[in-house]
């Protein structure tokens, strides 16, 4: 066999060109729908694994794969805007535990997740780099956001504005970049993670400005009581949160009405989980309470009719591919018909002829189906790199 | 060769450095929780109720108001790190409006108590145009003067134990019950001595006995005088207006007066009462300790 195979391996090697084009045509017949498979095994894995591991989304009605997505990702717009009242009710109802979510605006194309400190307790990432956040005005950046904004602790990172044309807008803020995630090759690594009251001071709930004192311009005063003292919007509110002025920011409006985009809820238990998914089951209320693992499943299930429908194209590729191969060795038998006569004069029998040329053929789909994972694993390496929230 | 003594040393340093890691490990063997608190009074709760089970820790310095205390970057780590954050509420540590902590280990010993927070009466609101009011003042803060309103602290001070060690709940609720009685009995002689001054108008020198004065039926008169000055003549009329229409017969401190304000009060038929609110650990005695002084320095003035 040894020898049969050395024959082999010499003859592919004197016809180096066309060696090369057949496994050049199986490698890429064999590493496109490897490769897709491989994706689409990769990101439902992914997608399914942080659905799972986020027992319940509570948020605005609307679409649940917008809300999914959303609580899950950070990417698709959420359904709309809840109050923190429902949050404090899924607290109260003894259910779950909840993480409020207001993802409303960005940093240098960089979703701002306003959260507490229980999120990352939750989705257990540490800080990589610096420290936690402590104080209103500090950020966490994701892994990747760091590595793209060439950001390090101690930097600054302003919030974008929500619109340029709007001067009487909320005003970005300066935030102090504390610390740089642990990359977890999910979304949180493409992320800018403040606490929520951060998030409420860009929204512009909460800000800081000078004190009233007697000696404060009237100008910017409009009304005054003993009860209530009413500025001027102009009154100069802060852009940047120092330790000289952090003591005046305060927030305005009762806290229950504070806005969040989403809450995760953290069931003790199944029971809990399913006792809190029947307060929002008749549909009455604002809001809607979901399993993300569910939502993400259904989407999983149109992306593998999806990849099926791939796997089928790919297979008629490997047929149309293997018939191609077939002909090529088929006419490569007849040039080689007088090498064949010889080898016979020479005193090899049929079989041996047939194991001759069945080992040509072996060396080349081995050598084809090694490179067709090789290069299936660069694109994958290259994807990771290039989309890392995915993978 | 290494000796045996050499490798005894070895395994000695290695178990030091083992156990100065882990977390503290109390006589049961269980891991004690971490508890940061605020003030000292629910330090004090925390560490009755708790025991070995728990590890108390409140950072202040000695001398600062903890009311107003502003922790410094590390100290907001550690309090981030603790398995248990106690909080007064009422408005209590300004501090707690900037800084990031864990949501799930904040327990706010007076959310249950809402409805019996008072607002404090310098609140003055503000608002930017036709936004949203923005009250600038709390509720008044010092409510474990009032033993009742303690009772309620220890008691979501031992719910937030039980909820995080339900082992260990016969334990914790034994040693509340025992806190309880004695916030009770110090309710009770509260009630005995001042019973006869219901409805009184009581001088007071700081405004942190609103919640001790609604307990008992006094009313207060903020006067907002230090101790270790005299006030001015002018306050002095006010006074002396004010006893024209009202019998005083005491006057409340937060810590003891010079003596020339006392001599000038006593003149008046006044006596000077210390009554302190112990935010800060005694430099002797615990709470209690502090809160039965309290009693008894109005005992002495009431015979």
């Amino acid at each position: 066999m040894g020898n049969i195979l050395y024959l082999a391996w010499r003859y592919l090697k004197y016809y180096k060109g066309r060696s090369c084009i057949l496994v050049f045509c199986l490698t890429f017949a064999m590493a496109l729908p490897i490769t897709v498979h491989r994706l689409v095994g990769a990101l439902q894995t992914d997608m399914l694994q942080r659905a799972d591991e986020t027992p319940l989304v509570v948020g605005p009605k609307g679409s649940r794969f917008d809300l999914a997505l959303h609580a899950l990702y950070f990417e698709a717009e959420a359904p709309g805007i809840m109050t923190q009242s429902e949050r404090f009710a899924i607290e109260d109802s003894g259910y779950a535990f909840s993480i409020p979510l207001f993802v409303m605006y960005q940093a240098r194309g960089f979703p701002i997740v306003g959260t507490t400190l229980d999120y990352f307790t939750f989705r257990d990432i540490g800080v990589e780099r610096g420290r936690m956040m402590t104080l209103i005005g500090d950020c966490v950046v994701g892994w990747e956001v760091a590595q793209r904004l060439g950001l390090s602790p101690g930097d600054r990172l302003l919030s974008d504005p929500e619109n340029v044309f709007d001067l009487g807008g909320v005003y970005p803020l300066n935030m102090r970049v504390t610390g740089v995630l642990e990359r977890n090759r999910t979304a949180d690594d493409m992320a800018v993670f403040v606490d929520v009251k951060t998030s409420w001071i860009i929204e512009g709930i909460g800000h800081g400005h000078e004190e009233f004192y007697d000696d404060t311009d009237p100008a910017l005063i409009l009304e005054e009581d003993d009860d209530l003292v009413v500025a001027s919007p102009q009154l100069e509110t802060y852009t940047e949160i120092t330790p000289d002025n952090i003591h005046t920011f305060h927030f305005h409006g009762d806290p229950r009405d504070f806005p969040l985009t989403a809450v995760i809820a953290v069931p003790e238990d199944d029971r809990s989980a399913t006792l809190l998914l029947g307060r929002y089951v008749d549909g009455a209320g604002a809001y809607q309470a979901l399993r993300p693992s569910r939502v993400i499943g259904e989407l999983m299930g149109m992306i593998v009719q999806l990849r099926r429908f791939f796997d089928v194209q790919h297979i008629v590729m490997l047929g149309v591919t293997s018939c191609f191969v077939f002909l090529v060795m088929l006419l490569s038998t007849r040039l080689r018909s007088r090498e064949v006569e010889t080898m016979y004069h020479l005193g090899c029998s049929r079989g041996t002829i047939i194991r001759l040329l069945a080992a040509e053929l072996c060396l080349v789909l081995v050598a084809s189906v090694s490179l067709a994972f090789l290069l299936s694993s660069i694109v994958m390496s290259a994807v990771v790199w290039w989309v890392p929230m995915v993978f | 060769m290494m000796s045996n003594r050499v490798i005894a040393v070895l395994l000695c340093a290695a178990g030091f450095i083992w156990m100065s890691m882990s977390p503290a490990v109390n006589a049961a063997g269980n891991s004690a929780l971490k508890v940061y608190a605020v003030n000292y009074p629910l330090q004090y709760m925390a560490e009755r109720i708790g025991g070995d089970h728990v590890e108390v820790f409140f950072p202040a310095p000695a001398d600062v108001d903890p009311a107003f205390w502003r922790p410094d970057e590390d100290t907001i780590l550690r309090y981030q790190q603790a398995d248990i954050i106690l909080i007064n509420g009422a408005g209590y540590s300004q501090w707690l409006t900037y800084v990031v902590l864990p949501y799930a280990g904040l327990v706010d010993t007076t959310a249950n108590i809402s409805d019996s927070l008072i607002m404090s009466r310098d609140a003055r609101s503000h608002a930017h145009g036709d936004g949203p009011v923005r009250t600038d003042g709390d509720a008044a803060y010092i409510t474990w003067l009032d033993p009742e309103l303690a009772v309620e602290q220890a008691r979501a001070v031992k719910d937030a134990f039980i909820m995080r060690k339900p082992e260990h709940e016969p334990f914790f609720s034994e040693r509340f019950e025992l806190l309880e009685e004695e916030l009770d009995a110090l309710d009770n002689e509260w009630i005995s001595l001042l019973d006869s001054y219901r409805g009184a108008l009581v001088p007071v020198a700081d405004d942190i006995y609103e919640y001790w004065a609604a307990r008992y039926g006094l009313n207060l008169h903020g006067t907002a005088w230090s101790p270790d000055r005299m006030p001015p003549d002018e306050e002095w009329r006010k006074l002396d207006e004010i006893i024209k229409e009202h019998p005083v017969d005491f006057m409340i401190w937060n810590s003891v007066p010079d003596s020339d304000v006392k001599d000038r009060l006593r003149k008046r038929g006044i006596e000077s009462v210390v009554i302190q609110s112990a935010d800060l650990k005694p430099e002797e005695g615990g709470f209690m300790d502090v809160m039965r002084a309290n009693v008894e320095r109005f005992r002495l003035v009431a015979d």
